[in-house]
């Protein structure tokens, strides 16, 4: 009984979660006569699908946002694990003075809001003369210090003879990050990338700061820009060019979900 | 002139000195067993040795070079970890090629698909093909090559953890508590698989253990730590018959040596609960001191007179052997016997038993729990005459 009360309210929630979303591909299916009716249709009597996707296709670059966000996000997540590995490596495992006070500061860096250092980033990128560029829209967030904290804390959970054993073999310091404690933290580094992918593909106050020129444009900013300058009020389109955008997260979710659940087997750990 | 040695070695953590200024020579080929309860400072001796902690002060010599300062990868030793340490991502056989690849591949070389562009990548790689399946065979993992260790048995992996140690013949192997994570089955079996393993490589083991079967049935040599020291180095024998502190008679041995209190009469005979010895030591008479008598040094008294009188408390029958507990008149704790099992037949809980201790000489300790130099009364006497 309790276990179905459980499963009735997971249920209601997310289908309140969901809602929008299939309201969105609905929206996507209908005509312009059809979006605005009083009765609630889930399914057109007159399906506009392809009409909708082909303008949408057709009236804004979609691919090269699409490009342009998994350029953005794959950089970002790569130059992220690049430095958060060795980073929590240092904090996790090895033994020097100050130890505590960084990884305190780096717990201090979480409580930054993004938002707080938009203004500075900006100018600072101003003087530097890359904005309007991938670069402006990838370096501020290569340190990410969620991903430090949460692979040092995977990391604390490796065994120091592990460590100690590479060692004895003759691997070193930066080789054991690679070649010893990356791939045993595959389940760790997953959820980090779900994390890092869905923030900064979604991400719309840094990429509309940082950018000007349309060629350039990440997916959000591109709905954004494809809604005022080109479909006005036509939402079929516009919910098409939403939907396609939303995709490759939902398909990337679902790729990594099943590595993400069964992680990797540490038996031989111990 | 001994191969590997540390001298002086002090180690301290936090203002907590762990080890107080170790000495120890170890010979080439030789296996030795350091020994003590958890804590005593032997497994950060051992990893002093292998380059893995700093000492604080003391050197590591290791064929005559100091190697203080020198990382643990170029010390030319191999270590195998109580808890195996394998890498769960690798397959067995690249768990053991892994200290060769290192070794014998530059960085270029160790890049996928170097075979085909890096000049001579593929001999070399052909060379730790052939000795890691040297190593497999002579260890028995010639059918688990493929397998991960997580498909591995505790026995197996405890083999793949020796077999990464071995294959790159190093100069001295360190094992740390190989033994302690299996079941004692397995581990009876595998001392000897080591035991025989050390007789063919003819290399030198040093081998970390807080059990003293492990250390008395493999050594050589056994080193008994206590307390941040080295309190006696000796053969498995002298360590075992001829202990020089209290605290080594009552860490090796199990059942545990009987430790009983004692005096020295007027004519320097050792008196025990009541009973003369036929042993002299050399000290003031009335001096008191500590007696330890092994369980398998007593047996049972035909004759009541110059016995100890008692009354068995527990008996613990193992089949072979029958332990005898027995309340001792004037003494606290249970006086422990070992006896043959026809011996034993009679006794039952509660029932009288008289016990002398065989002609076999006792360990006598001083108050602080060093050793006292014993001799038989017989000899002071023909001495004397």
């Amino acid at each position: 009984m309790t276990a179905f009360l459980r499963h009735a309210v997971l249920l209601v929630l997310a289908a309140v979660t969901l809602l929008p979303f299939a309201w969105m591909i609905s929206t996507s299916l209908k005509p312009r006569s059809e979006v605005f009716l009083s009765e609630i249709r889930w399914w057109p009597e007159k399906l506009h699908a392809v009409e909708n996707y082909t303008a949408a296709f057709a009236k804004a670059p979609l691919l090269q946002f699409l490009l342009n966000g998994a350029i953005v996000t794959a950089s970002i997540f790569v130059l992220q694990a690049l430095i958060a590995l060795p980073a929590a490596y240092a904090l996790a495992k090895l033994r020097f003075h100050g130890r505590q006070t960084v990884f305190a500061l780096v717990l201090f860096c979480i409580l930054i809001p993004p938002q707080a250092i938009a203004v500075p980033l900006f100018l600072l990128f101003h003087h530097l003369g890359i904005l309007d560029s991938y670069a402006a829209l990838i370096l501020p967030f290569i340190i990410s210090v969620f991903g430090i904290f949460l692979m040092r804390q995977f990391f604390l959970t490796v065994p120091d003879d592990l460590i100690d054993a590479a060692r004895m073999d003759g691997i070193s310091e930066l080789g054991i990050v690679w070649r010893v404690m990356l791939p045993t933290a595959i389940p760790a580094v997953t959820a980090f990338g779900i994390f890092s992918v869905v923030a900064h593909w979604n991400d719309y106050f840094w990429p509309l700061i940082a950018l000007n020129s349309e060629p350039l444009f990440t997916p959000p900013l591109g709905v954004a820009a494809f809604r005022n300058a080109e479909a006005g009020t036509d939402y079929g389109p516009l919910m098409a060019a939403a939907t396609i955008i939303i995709a490759p997260l939902v398909v990337a979710f679902l790729l990594a979900q099943r590595r993400f659940i069964e992680g990797i087997a540490f038996t031989g750990l111990k | 002139m001994a191969q590997l040695a540390v001298r002086n070695i002090r180690k301290t953590f936090d203002r907590t000195e762990v080890l107080r200024g170790v000495d120890l020579e170890i010979a080439h080929g030789e296996f030795i067993s350091l020994v003590g309860p958890s804590g005593c400072g032997k497994s950060t001796l051992l990893r002093i040795i292998a380059g893995l902690e700093r000492q604080s002060e003391g050197a590591v010599v290791i064929e005559a070079r100091d190697v203080s300062g020198v990382k643990a990868s170029r010390r030319d030793l191999a270590m195998v970890f109580q808890s195996y340490a394998l890498y769960p991502h690798l397959s067995v056989f690249d768990n053991i090629a892994v200290p060769l690849r290192m070794r014998r591949l530059n960085a270029w070389q160790r890049l996928p698909l170097a075979a085909w562009v890096v000049p001579g990548t593929r001999r070399i790689q052909r060379e730790i093909r052939a000795d890691v399946e040297r190593a497999a065979d002579l260890l028995g993992l010639t059918e688990l090559l493929a397998r991960r260790p997580g498909q591995l048995s505790g026995g197996q992996r405890q083999r793949v953890a020796v077999g990464r140690a071995i294959v790159r013949q190093p100069k001295a192997f360190l094992l740390d508590e190989p033994l302690s994570n299996l079941d004692a089955k397995l581990r009876v079996h595998m001392r000897a698989e080591i035991a025989q393993l050390h007789r063919r490589l003819g290399a030198t083991f040093i081998y970390v253990t807080h059990d003293q079967a492990e250390a008395m049935t493999m050594s050589d040599r056994i080193a008994v730590m206590m307390a941040g020291n080295i309190v006696q180095v000796g053969t498995p024998d002298e360590i075992y018959n001829r202990p020089q502190d209290i605290r080594v008679a009552e860490f090796i041995g199990s059942p545990k040596i009987n430790i009983l209190p004692g005096r020295v009469d007027a004519d320097g005979r050792v008196r025990v609960l009541g009973l003369a010895l036929d042993q002299r030591l050399d000290v003031p008479s009335g001096t008191p001191i500590q007696v330890g008598i092994r369980p398998e040094a007593l047996r049972p008294a035909t004759v009541a007179d110059g016995a100890w009188r008692g009354t068995v408390s527990h008996v613990e029958n193992l089949g072979s052997e029958v332990f005898v507990h027995a309340a001792v008149g004037g003494f606290d704790a249970p006086v422990l016997c070992r006896l043959e099992p026809g011996e034993a037949r009679t006794l039952g809980v509660g029932s009288p038993v008289t016990l002398v201790p065989k002609p076999a000489m006792p360990s006598f300790f001083d108050a602080e729990g060093r050793r006292l130099g014993a001799r038989p009364v017989a000899y002071r006497q023909v001495v004397n005459g």
